[in-house]
């Protein structure tokens, strides 16, 4: 006789569990915008989960074609409305190459800044959302505190907290305010100390931990395979940065480490290490932002570039957004408007690994991978 | 839990194969000019088409476009080339040129499509382009070499409307599945309305 007080599967008791269909989205909490996946589970087990995207389809690639070049950028930050200063800097990368222009040593200075600062508040973002969804509700509150001080510093530079529309061809659109150099200094001896506090509830808190290790394990070939780019491909233990395997706006002249997940939780590649990878970044963006205001140099913080550029030539180049590797491909004609402008994603390449990941996973797990991926769905879409 | 109990649906894409990825090799980047002689060599002097190099920007390979699943295996197993990860599939369309246009653009009444590939142990980036019919434009999917090209094909089909032949899930993927028309085509001609709806432009 079978001993029904013991856990049993269903099948000892002769239960027929039934392919259940759910919809997880569009607007779901912890898809983080609006994605809708939809699941197909036996009971607590995914056998299937399929993204639907194209909710946030702004028609990015249409619009740039019919503007000027310059009029392009505000439609770039509303790509990854949370580090729109990085998708900027990737556009005027790309247009300067094609116009072949010499950036300022204090421009360039200014958008290290910049882009490490966006990558803090990114990472806030993204750690703060994640401690939510794995119900660890103060990081929130900590992380968002911090973050608005980040957008204070924005809105002081560019007048904007969100959608910035700072970055020119050949430099940034004004110099630094007097005093700002002083501000983000002051941050950076603020934050640091919050991070170790940041760590305390997180990191090593004996609940996240158990939510998020050894779940979602991505090893590093098929993370290749999939194309998936930084703190998701740095989560598999792979060292991979642009900023110092193919350095732009002088980066190799700031010393800084390379964050990999080396499994000090968990094992490389699964959820805890992706997020482990984005704590670590913090730190050494704090490190690169020290070292730019140290040695900020005097001058110009623009090149003198055209108004209204026309270049000729083609273009795929990449730089390294908070997310993973942003590419603009520009196919450029000589006249005022781009003949064509494409973006490539990573966000919307993180999000194509979500069936192959969930297959076999439980349910809660779910909300746990869609969290560490990191994806913003306006960067998904476009 | 055993895999007995859940009636499973069979997986209906294509796996894969994950090509392992070395890192240990010492780094030796490769320009356009020397992909383009290996492509030669190996697979046949009439596979590359031209080098082309732009006055600004990047230095594209255009090869033959029923060639490019092998160009591209090629790319990715060498040890010499390495290009383990597709960055991007990105497609654009050339019309006939207008007669009062001042462009400079040279390839006429094509579609082009660039396979951005990269190596992490060379660590240099190469740039594939095949052109096609622009009346029933077709190219065979790459999606058995690179995961990531199911989505970047995807894409190109739902708004440039070229079909990648062998793709396991040949579906439009931003624009819904009713939709009428692709839209990065330059003579694409915008819809007064959709399912009784105002388009507004």
């Amino acid at each position: 006789m079978k001993d029904f007080t013991e856990p049993h599967h269903e099948e000892d008791i002769g239960l027929q569990t039934e392919e259940m269909t759910i919809n997880m989205g569009p607007q779901h909490p912890s898809t983080h915008g609006v994605l809708r996946v939809v699941i197909k589970s036996d009971g607590e087990i995914i056998r299937g989960a399929y993204p639907d995207i194209g909710y946030l389809h702004r028609c990015f690639e249409k619009h740039t074609e019919n503007r000027e070049y310059i009029q392009g950028i505000p439609f770039t930050s509303r790509m990854d409305y949370v580090a729109a200063m990085s998708q900027e800097l990737g556009y005027v990368l790309a247009i300067e190459k094609l116009l072949n222009l010499e950036i300022p040593e204090r421009a360039q200075a200014i958008r290290v800044i910049i882009s490490e600062l966006q990558r803090i508040a990114s990472h806030l973002l993204s750690i703060g959302t994640y401690g939510l969804d794995m119900g660890g509700f103060t990081a929130f509150l900590y992380a968002f505190r911090d973050r608005e001080k980040v957008l204070r510093i924005f809105e002081e530079i560019c007048g904007a907290r969100l959608l910035y529309n700072y970055m020119r061809p050949g430099g940034v659109s004004r110099d630094l305010t007097p005093g700002v150099i002083d501000k983000i200094k002051d941050f950076t001896k603020y934050l640091k100390p919050n991070l170790d506090e940041m760590n305390d509830l997180l990191t090593n808190n004996s609940i996240f931990v158990s939510r998020t290790a050894h779940i979602g394990i991505m090893d590093v070939n098929h993370s290749i395979s999939y194309g998936l780019s930084g703190p998701n491909l740095r989560g598999s233990g792979f060292n991979w940065d642009l900023r110092k395997d193919q350095p732009y706006c002088g980066y190799e002249k700031y010393d800084f480490d390379v964050c990999v997940g080396e499994g000090e939780r968990g094992e490389p590649g699964d959820c805890w290490n992706r997020y482990y990878v984005r704590m670590k970044e913090m730190y050494q963006s704090l490190r690169i932002i020290e070292q730019a205001c140290e040695s900020l140099p005097e001058g110009e913080h623009t090149a003198k570039a055209p108004k209204s550029p026309k270049p000729v030539g083609e273009i795929y180049m990449e730089s390294e957004c908070p997310r993973g590797t942003l590419g603009y491909h520009i196919v450029a004609d000589g006249g005022k408007k781009p003949w064509r402008v494409k973006a490539k994603s990573p966000c919307f390449i993180a999000t194509s690994t979500i069936d192959e990941m969930c297959r076999g996973m439980m349910l809660a797990d779910v909300v746990a991978f869609l969290g560490s991926i990191d994806i913003v769905l306006g960067e998904v879409d476009r | 839990m055993s895999e007995s109990i859940g009636r499973m649906a069979p997986r209906t894409y294509v796996v894969t194969e994950v090509a392992s990825v070395p890192r240990s090799v010492t780094a030796s980047p490769k320009t356009a000019q020397q992909a383009a002689d290996a492509l030669k060599s190996k697979l046949g002097a009439d596979v590359v088409k031209a080098v082309e190099a732009e006055q600004a920007g990047d230095h594209f390979i255009l090869v033959d476009s029923s060639k490019i699943v092998d160009v591209l295996q090629f790319l990715r197993d060498d040890s010499e080339f390495y290009c383990s990860n597709l960055q991007v599939v990105s497609a654009t369309d050339f019309p006939v040129k207008a007669e009062n246009e001042e462009s400079q653009r040279k390839a006429f009444d094509t579609i082009e499509v660039m396979y951005a590939v990269q190596s992490y142990a060379h660590k240099h980036e190469l740039r594939i382009k095949v052109q096609l019919d622009r009346s029933a434009p077709k190219v065979a999917s790459v999606t058995s070499l690179f995961r990531s090209a199911n989505w970047y094909e995807r894409e190109c089909y739902d708004l440039l409307g070229i079909h990648f032949e062998g793709h396991p899930n040949h579906k439009r993927i931003l624009l819904p599945p009713d939709w009428i028309g692709h839209p990065l085509r330059k003579d694409y001609e915008f819809p007064e309305e959709y399912n009784g709806m105002k388009v507004p432009l």
